[in-house]
């Protein structure tokens, strides 16, 4: 025990800020919750394969519509598929489309609100008038449109809604960036005769992570929901993929005969959600100084 | 003031811009051929008749010249006619509009009947059970799916218990089981804030004052406390507008709610592209104005924001 404490100490330091955030999260129980859940969901997507009991798209139609059973614990669908084993296929959707979204919104939004926020001017002007132009549309209805442009997949969906959730990450780069660029320890840098790219990769950026990594995490939530959202419309992801938001549209033609297929996937998807809300909003807590009073 | 409000009205005009810029082009390289989609995509009509249509609609001019002559016509308010049912756009979508806003009206209504009383109680008992699930139920409620949510209302208070007509429009009960679910994720959102406000309210000297001159716990609420809090709650609920026209669309598809969200989900289902531009730009545009109005009574009510 005593080594690994030891390098835990030399990695993170007595009260770095990492140690700080991870001892503030032990203590808050709903984001502990949101984590477990979100670990489960990542290891059902990346294990799916072992353990989905059927396949997702093996169909029975003698045993279409069956409510849960021993055999199928979540029931059948309207092919007589097993939903367990759609579910846990659909998990690999939800969390792919999660993080490439997530990802590409970050590497665009970064770069657009470094460049803003660090060399100012027009450049400023520019990328900030284009950014309240695509906030000025409800993001939502833009990927709608988007969708119905670029045709129904699962690539189409997750680029219209990078496109629409860059200008919010490039945003707040920006205004952490139009802040710490004031601080002593940037001007020192500059002082020292530190290039401008140097300033911003090694002591601009690292410094405006905090706010980014909850806004990610929350945005997870917000991917899988409008994934769901755009599947369940019909725009997302095509059959017979399996997808949360096209087993809950599919099931809404049965729902009085076959309230299963609507029911479970959505409690899914809403768990889902939830995780990424409440340990984005731990996460919040525990980045935040004045909270840990 | 009025040297602020002219301001923040001359920044709709790049906004628009872009919207409508945004909103034409979707449409346009939107794949499939609008004509062909009408004539139900048999590509063998004739080939005549077909140019005529094509000409008619101006579906042959350059690019350029399409999006000139539609923000001229829509500075007009023409937005031209439905593919499928040759009706003016602006007529379908002025009698969708106001539905979608009697919806989202009466969700925030929704929202703030349960947000509001809900956040005063969970602040004045910091701490307390009552508290703790009231601060899991609100994050739970904002993370609930609305189509989702829909559907579940549907079935247990339509269905089971036959309370609420399934869907549709027309009866004040229609209304009920749609505004409540676009209302739930915001009520959620609300009871947070008002209790962070609340609580933030409460430590003030004011408050204390009031306590210590004897006044009864109620009246230092509803009075003094709950007056203040509700800054930010005005401000997030005309942000909010925007997350509630989105999700209208998804309530509308669900409970068959005629207004504008299930008629662009319609007419993207039918390629009926004048149709779904309009709705899509003049949901933006209610956006817009709303945003305005919310800044200028927000300038109004806190005199910290800066007019300048």
């Amino acid at each position: 025990m005593r080594p690994l404490k030891d390098l835990k100490k030399l990695l993170f330091g007595e009260s770095s800020e990492l140690s700080i955030i991870i001892e503030h999260l032990k203590s808050d129980k709903p984001a502990l919750f949101g984590l477990a859940v979100i670990i489960l969901l990542v290891l059902m997507a990346v294990f799916a394969d072992f353990i989905s009991p059927y396949d997702p798209n093996l169909q029975d139609l003698s045993r279409r519509l069956e409510p849960p059973s021993w055999e199928h614990p979540f029931g059948r669908d309207e092919f007589g598929r097993d939903i367990l084993s759609r579910i846990i296929y659909g998990s690999r959707i939800s969390l792919t489309v999660g993080v490439v979204v997530i990802t590409i919104s970050l590497l665009i939004g970064t770069a657009l609100g470094a460049l803003s926020g660090y060399i100012g001017g027009w450049i400023d002007l520019v990328i900030m008038r284009v950014a309240d132009i695509f906030l000025a549309f409800p993001g939502l209805l833009l990927a709608i449109g988007l969708t119905a442009v670029l045709g129904q997949s699962i690539f189409n969906v997750m680029a219209a809604l990078a496109i629409v959730n860059w200008p919010g990450y490039a945003r707040v780069i920006r205004s952490q960036i139009l802040y710490i660029k004031g601080l002593d320890y940037v001007e020192a840098a500059r002082i020292m005769g530190a290039s401008n790219a140097r300033i911003l990769a090694s002591h601009v950026l690292p410094n405006s992570f905090a706010p980014i990594i909850v806004l990610a995490t929350i945005g997870m939530g917000w991917a899988i929901l409008a994934e769901a959202g755009l599947s369940f419309l019909g725009l997302g992801v095509q059959p017979p993929t399996p997808s949360w938001g096209s087993i809950i549209a599919t099931g809404r033609d049965f729902i009085f005969r076959a309230p299963h297929i609507t029911t479970i996937p959505g409690i899914v998807l809403a768990l889902s959600i939830l995780a990424f809300n409440l340990f984005g909003d731990g996460l919040r807590d525990a980045l935040d100084p004045r909270l840990r009073i | 003031m009025l040297r602020y409000i002219i301001r923040r009205l001359l920044l709709v005009i790049p906004v628009f811009i872009g919207v409508s810029l945004i909103a034409f082009l979707i449409m346009k390289l939107t794949p499939g051929d609008p004509i062909l989609n009408v004539l139900g995509m048999q590509p063998t009509g004739d080939p005549s008749f077909i140019a005529a249509m094509r000409a008619e609609l101006g579906l042959d001019d350059p690019i350029y010249i399409q999006y000139g002559k539609f923000l001229w016509r829509i500075l007009q308010g023409d937005l031209g006619r439905s593919i499928g049912s040759n009706k003016p756009v602006i007529i379908l979508v002025s009698e969708a509009l106001p539905r979608t806003l009697l919806l989202v009206v009466s969700s925030m209504i929704v929202a703030i009947a349960i947000g509001i009383p809900v956040g005063v109680v969970s602040s004045v008992r910091q701490h307390s059970a009552l508290d703790h699930a009231t601060r899991v139920g609100s994050i739970f409620a904002a993370s609930l799916p609305d189509f989702w949510l829909g559907l579940m209302l549907m079935m247990v208070f339509s269905y089971y218990l036959g309370l609420t007509p399934i869907s549709g429009y027309g009866k004040p009960e229609h209304i009920i089981l749609p505004a409540t679910t676009l209302g739930i994720g915001l009520a959620g959102l609300i009871t947070r804030l008002t209790r962070s406000s609340m609580l933030e309210v409460i430590r003030q000297d004011y408050i204390r004052a009031a306590k210590a001159k004897g006044m009864s716990e109620r009246g230092v609420i509803f009075k003094h406390a709950l007056r203040n809090a509700l800054i930010p709650i005005v401000t997030v609920l005309g942000l909010q507008f925007g997350f509630l026209l989105a999700g209208a669309f998804f309530v509308e598809w669900v409970f068959a709610w005629p207004g504008i969200g299930r008629l662009a989900v319609q007419a993207i289902q039918q390629r009926d592209y004048p149709v779904v531009l309009g709705a899509l730009l003049v949901t933006s545009i209610a956006y817009v104005v709303i945003n305005i109005i919310v800044d200028i009574i927000y300038a109004y009510i806190d005199p910290r924001v800066q007019y300048e």
